[in-house]
């Protein structure tokens, strides 16, 4: 595995924990964050939120070849 | 006026839709004036590039397409023209749908694709001259800072103020990531992929309902809901396509479709009830600003997407001409993907407040005390839309006032996609428009251009300066001297309802230019774009021009909405006017060169 792509797969596999770490904790208390001020959940959970759009991009790459045969650009 | 059923208007929009499709759209535009072939490749398969030039499954682009045309306007638009009673906003959303809306989509999309992928503003540079380019790519950009700073503005007091909106986006996005990986890359097949998806979607759905996220109290959450969306654009713009783009919007589709049905489900059972809405009210109720707002002209800077927007030439140059697989998935895409916003504002918006208008049930539950006209644009759309639908649940048996709740939520999270759609979409069609103004300096210094066009940096100079108009609340002055804080959208909207719309004339003069001067379509044909592109521009020209004399001096406004507002209109008009001359003197160079397509 490449470099870029292990960093890619950290990045998922954290922001992936802390969005659901903290989505189950929402569950059970039943709302997420408080009514006061930024709390560590709602950070967290942004914060993971980020980590799991931007880290596939690196994971997998840019261009699939199911993508790239659609272009007649082989595979 | 005699009592209107509902099914008689469903009945009627659906033909008009339908033979406007088959015969004008297909047998018109697609066929006689344009001549769509299979045979010509398109700049998905000459020019891709695995980042914005993608070929794509029609179905797929369609979702793209229509999810990011579709933001708020079709619904907040023809929510606050109710005030003229139901008959002219939907003769507006018919007729500007029908003969403006679909006809500028769908030769923006055609125009930008027979130019390999350029935008409407660099097709004004071949039939108008390189001037007029440089000048639509500006205030085309600017433009488009004022959608960001809208759309971030709204998204952010949504969030406020609905905070299960704010979980079902958060949940929402990743959801998308994951069905493009399925898609692409596990060669999953697409209706498995949705299938699972859909699932997943229902499922958060159901947790949204039940969990909220908050992030503080009061106007704080605001401003950090504006700073969280800046870096959600930023990615959103910058990752290519495929991988978050177009899947998101093809499952948007399928949610703003199942939003529409669900309307159209909720029609059939009220079929048989009459509109409680007056049919008119007044020519010129008390709409903008608290002035008199005469029908016409001001119509065009009320409802915008359901009818036409020239935010549409952008997305259907911008990224559907990139993603277009074959030239005659464009009839499908952009034409379809008009007339289907306009069933959006018909069966989502004038339907539903039409029948919830007075109703005593909303009464009961204190949603308001006489008219639904009480309340602002957006609840009166959820509160339409939960009416319609929770007295078709109550005839199926179910209890009103839960279906009522369950149903506005519904339209709220629909209306949350919306937005987000538009705000990323939003960014990156302006950051196409920034690196299209930086074309000059590539051959002086490429370094320099490669840093200054670089994707990353586009986005986040787009996102920087409509944070900057989207984070600031504004203390309003109401009448009788109490104060208010109110959101930055209530400044920008007026300023970008109008810039959009006479962005809209521009691309419909340019396109209809192309039609007469470059693919050399003339007579009868020819007129049919001829001649709304004119009718836009004066309409659009004379609403600007009426909110200039009437509303800034004498609208209840803050002072920078009058003069901020108010400069960014009269640039508009006088930049209106510049490319109107040049519209004009190409349209005479045009006239000396022969016809390919006349008719009689």
């Amino acid at each position: 595995m490449e470099a870029r792509s292990a960093v890619g797969a950290v990045v998922t596999i954290l922001g992936l924990i802390f969005m659901l770490y903290v989505l189950a904790k929402g569950a059970s208390a039943g709302a997420i964050g408080s009514e006061e001020a930024v709390n560590r959940d709602a950070a967290l959970l942004i914060l993971g939120w980020f980590m799991v759009l931007a880290g596939p991009a690196l994971w997998f790459g840019e261009a699939p070849a199911k993508v790239r045969r659609a272009a007649g650009r082989g595979g | 006026m005699a009592n209107v059923y509902v099914i008689e208007v469903l009945a009627v929009v659906l033909a008009l839709y339908t033979i406007a499709y088959i015969y004008y759209g297909r047998r018109i535009l697609h066929e006689k004036v344009v001549r769509a072939s299979a045979e010509r490749p398109t700049p998905a398969i000459e020019r891709y590039d695995g980042v914005d030039y993608v070929p794509t499954n029609k179905y797929v682009l369609f979702g793209h397409h229509f999810a990011s045309i579709a933001g708020a306007g079709p619904i907040v638009g023809p929510a606050i023209a109710m005030a003229y009673g139901w008959a002219l906003p939907l003769l507006w959303v018919i007729f500007g749908n029908i003969f403006l809306g679909t006809v500028h989509d769908y030769l923006a999309l055609m125009a930008s694709v027979r130019y390999g992928g350029l935008s409407v503003m660099s097709v004004s540079e071949n039939v108008m001259g390189r001037k007029a380019r440089y000048v639509f790519l500006l205030y085309t950009f600017m433009a488009l800072i004022l959608v960001y700073a809208a759309f971030a503005s709204v998204a952010a007091s949504l969030f406020r103020v609905n905070p299960s909106a704010a979980t079902m986006s958060i949940l929402y996005m990743p959801l998308a990531l994951l069905m493009g990986i399925l898609m692409y890359r596990t060669g999953i097949d697409i209706r498995i992929s949705t299938l699972v998806t859909a699932i997943l979607v229902i499922g958060a759905f159901y947790y949204a309902y039940k969990i909220p996220i908050h992030l503080a109290s009061g106007w704080d959450a605001y401003h950090i809901w504006v700073l969280v969306l800046g870096v959600y654009s930023i990615l959103a713009a910058s990752l290519p396509v495929w991988y978050l783009l177009q899947p998101r919007d093809y499952l948007n589709f399928y949610l703003l479709f199942t939003f529409v049905i669900v309307a159209v489900f909720g029609g059939l059972f009220m079929a048989n009830k009459v509109f409680t809405a007056p049919s008119y009210t007044s020519f010129s109720p008390n709409i903008i600003a608290g002035q008199p707002t005469p029908f016409w002209p001001a119509i065009p800077l009320i409802i915008a997407c359901g009818s036409l927007s020239g935010f549409h030439s952008l997305v259907a140059s911008g990224t559907s001409s990139k993603q277009l697989a074959s030239e005659l998935d464009a009839l499908f895409v952009g034409f379809g993907g008009m007339l289907t916003e306009g069933a959006l504002s018909t069966f989502a918006v004038i339907i539903p407040i039409s029948l919830a208008w007075s109703a005593p049930e909303l009464v009961n539950m204190e949603v308001f005390k006489e008219s639904i006209l009480e309340l602002k644009a957006v609840p009166r759309f959820t509160a339409g839309y939960g009416y319609m639908l929770g007295k078709t649940m109550e005839s199926l048996g179910l209890d009103f006032a839960s279906t009522y709740k369950f149903f506005a939520l519904l339209a709220s999270v629909a209306l949350a996609m919306f937005v987000m759609t538009t705000l990323d979409t939003g960014t990156r069609l302006a950051r196409f428009a920034w690196q299209e103004i930086f074309d000059w300096l590539a051959p002086i210094n490429r370094s320099l251009h490669s840093f200054v066009t670089n994707r990353w940096v586009a986005s986040a100079i787009v996102v920087l300066i409509g944070t900057s108009l989207a984070y600031p609340t504004i203390e309003i002055t109401l009448p009788g001297g109490k104060t208010s804080t109110v959101a930055a959208y209530n400044v920008v909207w007026p300023a970008f309802a109008g810039v959009n719309q006479m962005l809209a004339a521009l691309a419909l003069l340019t396109t209809a230019l192309w039609v007469y001067s470059v693919i050399r379509t003339r007579g009868a044909y020819s007129a049919l774009v001829m001649v709304p592109a004119v009718f836009l521009w004066v309409t659009v020209t004379a609403g600007l021009s009426w909110w200039l004399i009437k509303v800034a001096p004498y609208g209840n406004l803050a002072t920078v909405q009058r003069y901020g507002a108010g400069a960014i209109i009269a640039f508009s008009l006088v930049l209106s006017i510049a490319l109107l001359i040049l519209f004009m003197q190409a349209l005479v160079r045009g006239k000396q060169t022969p016809g390919t397509s006349t008719t009689q």
